[in-house]
């Protein structure tokens, strides 16, 4: 035991109270009792990393319901332990306790029917416990993130936080490793990392590196090398202030920076936060994610919406149309886009001649939080959104760089042109002048499969609406077949010309396949073509609204009805929309047969009639015109108030900042300035009196510099000695020994003989004044109450006026 | 009524050429500053005997004499003043003369007179009662201003001009004056010039409750003065008054002192303020106080301490002010809690021009 002692460089008496039992002569069994606050601030500090870590739970379930009965059973995990280092031989037991803390609390919170005494587990609490997490379980596979607040959510996340809890206390505690505690905390933060798009949020990050460093600092302070300490404060070194000074900068950091670097936990594709766990989200990223969402198969209503047609819509979010590269992306946001979103006009548009149809759709997201917005083809007028949303023409795509369409409700108007296979016959491939290169554009390592079979595939038919159609039946043909699996088991699930190739040959995949290979080959016929990403038309469903004297008949898209199609363009027409995947969404009544027209199983062609006529198409690209202005504001902003936010950090640090210079500067010249004065004054006269008379008016200007910070009143016409005689009494206590030295030694160093001091009854060494000053620096701060100490930090008065 | 009184030891017979009396013991012209410290202390011990609890004006009392100024003792009767005069005259060897004052004491009375010797068929000085080390004048003013007089040029200068003749004072020298407050029946108060030769007053106030019992039990029945035995040589007190002037005096408190006197000199309240030779006497109060303390150079605190003795007797009130309750001691108070003290420069420019003086 002796060698616990020794373990310490440094045995200050203090510290050794309590851990000097071995010492007594006939040692207690248990030892004696612990004293001082440690081991509860101990507990405290991780109680509240755990409970602000938690905020990080925000995202996963519906609401904050859970919190109560979690604060419960993390407290009745931290309260054992707590009671257990009381006795130092039990503190090793400090882990079982928690355990029963995690256990009994978890009785109590939930189970009180089944054990004795409301807290004591039995059997019976045990198979209570098992339901409660397979129920849990069922609830997490059944539900995307947020799940509804249930008692086996609870029970799950109380349980969770509760081992967490247990984890951190006997990390950073009994195995005296406080710097993993963090793991822990990571495990908190994990599920909603892994399945929520906000990720963990801001809040929950802030309050988990808060929480770790409150860890951190007090396992440091309280329990420095796994031994709690016992007595009460003994000298302050400031590491609190240090620490807390260090704590609030890093903190104001992680809040700063996901702001300052867009991407960092949440924005534009893709998504750093966010890994693509198991559980899915209901956002459609192109490709795998939809892949991803598909082969999950959610039931999770992404979509409702009402419209005054008869039959659903597709409802576009986001389009492809760049087919370099290894990965096909949608179009990087471009800042110079309209934000407004009223008289929208798709550039190209249809031309006059053709007959259109007005469609009125009324679309709420309560589950889908998406950067896209969701809307029909055609899109004339979007109102009643909230945040700023910029209309891209050349895509007819909604899209928000700081908003996002969870819970919103909006209204579209939209115009579409009545395709008959009549005008369809007659329309003619794009000349290319009004269409932007990027949608007829094919990259160089078009495999030739490709090519050739498109051209096959074509045959002798001559008009682009006449080539179309053939491929749409090529690929609804029975030569293929739908199926979500085959590309993941041969390898070729995302996007590609490759992943292409692959799918001509096998024949299997599913919508992003079909609608990828009939977009490539149309290309290679000279038609432009992109690649359509939404919703399928989903299900109809008993809701009825009306709304401007006409009926609206609701919809639903759920997660499975994910899907992309190929819109290909025709001149004079638009863009018009094709549907080569099998067994998916519904084929354009334009596209079929007349005489074969076998009907398919799902719902009507997605245009439907309204009686209105229509006016005359809104003239082209008024959008790309007004362009230029406005939308970098919003975006430029978060920088601005970073870096005025840390200037005006910088500021209210400058007092303390400064006084922490000044008082380590004078420190260092009284101890160490033997060196200095013969360093600087090597002209000869120097090397004796003058440094130790400069360190005893330094470190005399410094005692009183604390004492005036520490609130002491500063009368210039008091003597030396009668500031003494009051800044002890400030002191209180007993009689700081330290203060006659410091005193005497600048009364000799400013009013003697500079000479008489160095032979004369001994100057006191460099060292021994050093060490009285700062023991005097330390009895101020120790006497001094909280807010003169915060003030004395901060706002140091001595910083002002300089006594 | 002749109020003379002379009880000198050693036979006065002063020269004009002054030498050194013969001692029983002839200590060293010089003394150590650990020898000033011991004698310092057997001479408080000893007259602390004799006087109880009145340890600060002992202290003050050897502080003046070690200054080689003169002080005034200035009180209600029955507190003691003449008791701590004689006191502080058993404790040293040397020749001491006690001058009661009347109002019919003549100036000749004090610095001797010149008569004709029918046997030498010549004038003779017979040298007056100032001729001593140490000179009790007690109720000083109670005599007449002319005679109050006649100690001026003593006091300053230290020598008597008779007849055109100067004798020069034995050193060290010092007046001991005990006064009753001037509001007292038959009393002529001193012209500022003469209180000015003062360096301090000391009022000595009441004893404590402790302290008067005791004195009533102690000196019932025995004088305590009459135990006292000299602790201390005539030659030794001149050689510590040499020791104190070495005390060294910082830039910063020389300071500090004409700041308080240039102050004093500024104030509203008072007719007169501070002299030269107050402050000078300031100084070399100050000086002893530190030796006394054992320390080699002077402290702000001393001038502190000493100002209000040293100063108060010299300055005068204006009317008005005094009408409305203003003190010398309340002015002097204001004055030293406005005045800041001088310190150290931290970057070592006090150290070096302390050097450099």
């Amino acid at each position: 035991m002796s060698k616990l002692l020794s373990g310490r460089a440094t045995p200050e008496p203090g510290h050794d109270v309590g851990r000097g039992i071995p010492s007594e002569p006939a040692p207690k069994l248990l030892g004696r009792p612990q004293t001082g606050p440690a081991r509860w601030v101990l507990a405290a500090s991780v109680f509240a990393a755990v409970m602000g870590t938690s905020l990080s739970l925000r995202g996963l379930v519906v609401d904050f319901s859970w919190f109560p009965p979690a604060t419960l059973v993390v407290a009745c995990t931290l309260l054992f332990p707590a009671l257990l280092r009381r006795r130092l031989p039990l503190s090793p037991f400090a882990p079982v306790g928690a355990l029963l803390g995690w256990l009994l609390g978890l009785t109590l919170v939930f189970f009180p029917g089944t054990a004795l005494l409301g807290f004591v587990p039995t059997p019976a609490t045990v198979g209570a416990a098992l339901e409660l997490a397979s129920r849990a379980s069922t609830l997490i596979m059944t539900n995307n993130a947020p799940v509804p607040s249930a008692p086996a959510i609870f029970f799950l996340i109380c349980a969770g936080l509760g081992f967490a809890a247990l984890l951190i206390d006997t990390i950073a505690i009994t195995v005296a490793m406080p710097a993993a505690s963090a793991l822990g905390l990571v495990l908190i933060m994990l599920p909603a990392a892994l399945t929520t798009k906000a990720g963990v949020g801001t809040v929950g990050f802030m309050a988990a590196g808060a929480g770790y460093l409150l860890v951190l600092g007090c396992c440091n302070w309280y329990a420095p090398e796994g031994k709690i300490r016992s007595a009460s404060m003994v000298q302050p070194t400031g590491i609190l202030s240090r620490a807390m000074a260090l704590g609030a900068a890093v903190v104001l950091l992680t809040a700063l920076l996901p702001a300052a670097i867009p991407g960092f936990t949440q924005g534009s594709f893709p998504q750093g936060s966010r890994l693509n766990g198991p559980s899915g989200v209901s956002e459609l990223d192109p490709m795998i994610s939809l892949g991803a969402n598909l082969r999950q198969q959610s039931n999770e209503v992404a979509l409702t919406y009402l419209s005054n047609s008869t039959s659903a819509h597709y409802m576009r979010l986001s389009t492809l149309e760049d087919f370099t590269g290894k990965i096909w992306q949608p179009a990087s946001f471009d800042n110079s886009l309209d934000p407004g979103l009223g008289q929208l006009s798709p550039a190209p548009a249809a031309g006059a001649s053709v007959p259109s149809l007005d469609t009125l759709t009324v679309i709420s997201t309560p589950n889908l939080a998406s950067e896209w917005l969701p809307a029909p083809l055609s899109v004339t007028d979007v109102s009643g959104l909230d945040g700023s949303w910029l209309w891209d023409p050349e895509r007819q795509t909604i899209r928000s760089s700081t908003s996002s369409t969870a819970g919103q409700q909006y209204t579209v108007r939209s115009k579409m042109p009545r395709l008959s296979r009549a005008v369809l016959s007659t329309a003619s491939a794009a000349s290319g002048a009004e269409l932007d290169p990027v949608f007829s554009a094919l990259p160089a390592n078009v495999p030739p499969i490709v090519g050739t079979t498109a051209r096959e595939v074509a045959g002798d038919q001559q008009s682009p609406y006449a080539q179309a159609v053939a491929l749409q039946d090529y690929l609804r043909s029975g030569a293929f077949t739908y199926s979500l699996d085959t590309p993941v088991q041969d390898g070729y699930d995302g996007s590609g010309m490759d992943v292409l190739a692959k799918f001509l040959d096998v024949k299997s995949g599913y919508c992003i396949h079909f609608s990828a290979a009939m977009a490539v080959m149309a290309r290679e016929l000279g038609i432009p073509s992109r690649i359509a990403v939404g919703y399928a038309p989903g299900a109809s469903t008993s809701a009825r609204a009306e709304l401007d004297g006409q009926t609206l008949n609701g919809f639903q898209a759920t997660g499975r009805d994910a899907h992309a199609w190929p819109e290909l363009y025709f001149q004079g027409l638009g863009w018009v929309p094709f549907e080569p995947t099998p067994a998916r969404g519904s084929v354009p009544d334009y596209t079929q047969d007349d005489t074969a027209a076998a009907p398919q199983a799902s719902a009507e062609p997605t245009v439907a009639a309204s009686a209105t006529p229509t006016s005359t198409p809104s003239a082209t690209a008024t959008a790309a015109a007004v362009a230029a202005g406005g939308a970098s504001s919003t975006t430029n902003r978060w920088p601005l108030v970073s870096g005025v936010s840390a200037a005006l950090l910088l500021l209210l640090a400058t007092p303390a900042l400064a006084r922490m210079v000044v008082r380590r500067r004078r420190l260092g010249q009284v101890r160490g300035s033997p060196r200095w004065g013969s360093g600087l004054g090597g002209s000869g006269l120097a090397d004796t009196g003058l440094a130790g008379t400069a360190d005893a008016l330094v470190a005399w200007r410094e005692l009183v510099a604390t004492a005036v910070d520490y609130g002491y009143d500063y009368d210039p016409a008091l003597t030396p000695a009668r500031h003494a005689e009051k800044i002890s009494r400030m002191l209180g206590r007993s009689d700081p020994g330290g203060l006659a030295l410091v005193l005497s030694s600048y009364e000799q160093a400013a009013y003697g003989k500079a000479e008489s001091g160095k032979n004369s009854n001994g100057a006191p060494g460099n060292d021994e004044l050093a060490d009285a000053l700062e023991t005097l620096l330390a009895r101020l701060k120790t006497t001094a109450t909280p807010w003169q100490r915060f003030r004395a930090t901060f706002l140091p008065p001595s910083f002002l006026t300089r006594p | 009524m002749n109020a003379q009184e002379t009880f000198t030891a050693a036979s006065p017979a002063p020269a004009p050429v002054s030498q050194p009396p013969a001692s029983p013991f002839r200590a060293p012209r010089s003394v150590d500053s650990e020898h000033f410290a011991q004698l310092s202390q057997s001479i408080m011990a000893v007259m602390n005997t004799v006087i109880d609890g009145k340890e600060e004006a002992v202290k003050l009392a050897l502080t003046v004499m070690l200054a080689g100024g003169h002080l005034l003792l200035e009180d209600v009767p029955g507190v003691g003043k003449t008791l701590l005069a004689k006191a502080l005259a058993r404790t040293v060897d040397c020749s001491v003369n006690r001058i009661q004052f009347t109002p019919d004491l003549l100036p000749s009375d004090i610095t001797g007179v010149s008569i004709f010797n029918q046997s030498t068929q010549a004038f003779e000085f017979r040298p007056g009662a100032i001729f001593a080390n140490l000179v009790i004048g007690d109720e000083i003013n109670r005599a007449s201003a002319k005679t109050q007089s006649a100690l001026l040029e003593s006091m300053a200068e230290h020598q008597v001009s008779v007849d055109g003749t100067s004798y020069t004072l034995e050193e060290p020298f010092m007046v001991i004056a005990t006064q009753n407050p001037i509001e007292m029946e038959g009393t002529y108060p001193l012209p500022e010039a003469q209180r000015d030769r003062f360096m301090a007053r000391i009022s000595m106030g009441y004893p404590d409750t402790g302290a008067e019992l005791a004195m009533l039990e102690t000196h019932q029945s025995v004088n305590p003065l009459d135990s006292v035995q000299p602790v201390a040589s005539a030659q030794q007190v001149a050689a510590m008054i040499e020791l104190v002037t070495e005390v060294h005096v910082s830039a910063a408190v020389k300071a500090y002192t004409v700041n308080i006197g240039q102050a004093t000199r500024a104030h509203p309240d008072l007719r007169l303020g501070a002299s030269p030779r107050a402050l000078l006497q300031l100084l070399r109060a100050a000086k002893a106080a530190s030796a006394l303390a054992g320390r080699g150079f002077v402290l702000p605190d001393d001038i502190h301490h000493l100002a209000h003795h040293v100063l108060a007797h010299r300055l005068i009130v204006e009317r008005r002010a005094a009408s409305q309750g203003v003190t010398a001691a309340t002015v002097i108070a204001e004055v030293l809690a406005s005045i800041p003290v001088p310190g150290g420069m931290p970057d070592g420019r006090a150290a070096k021009d302390a050097r450099n003086r």
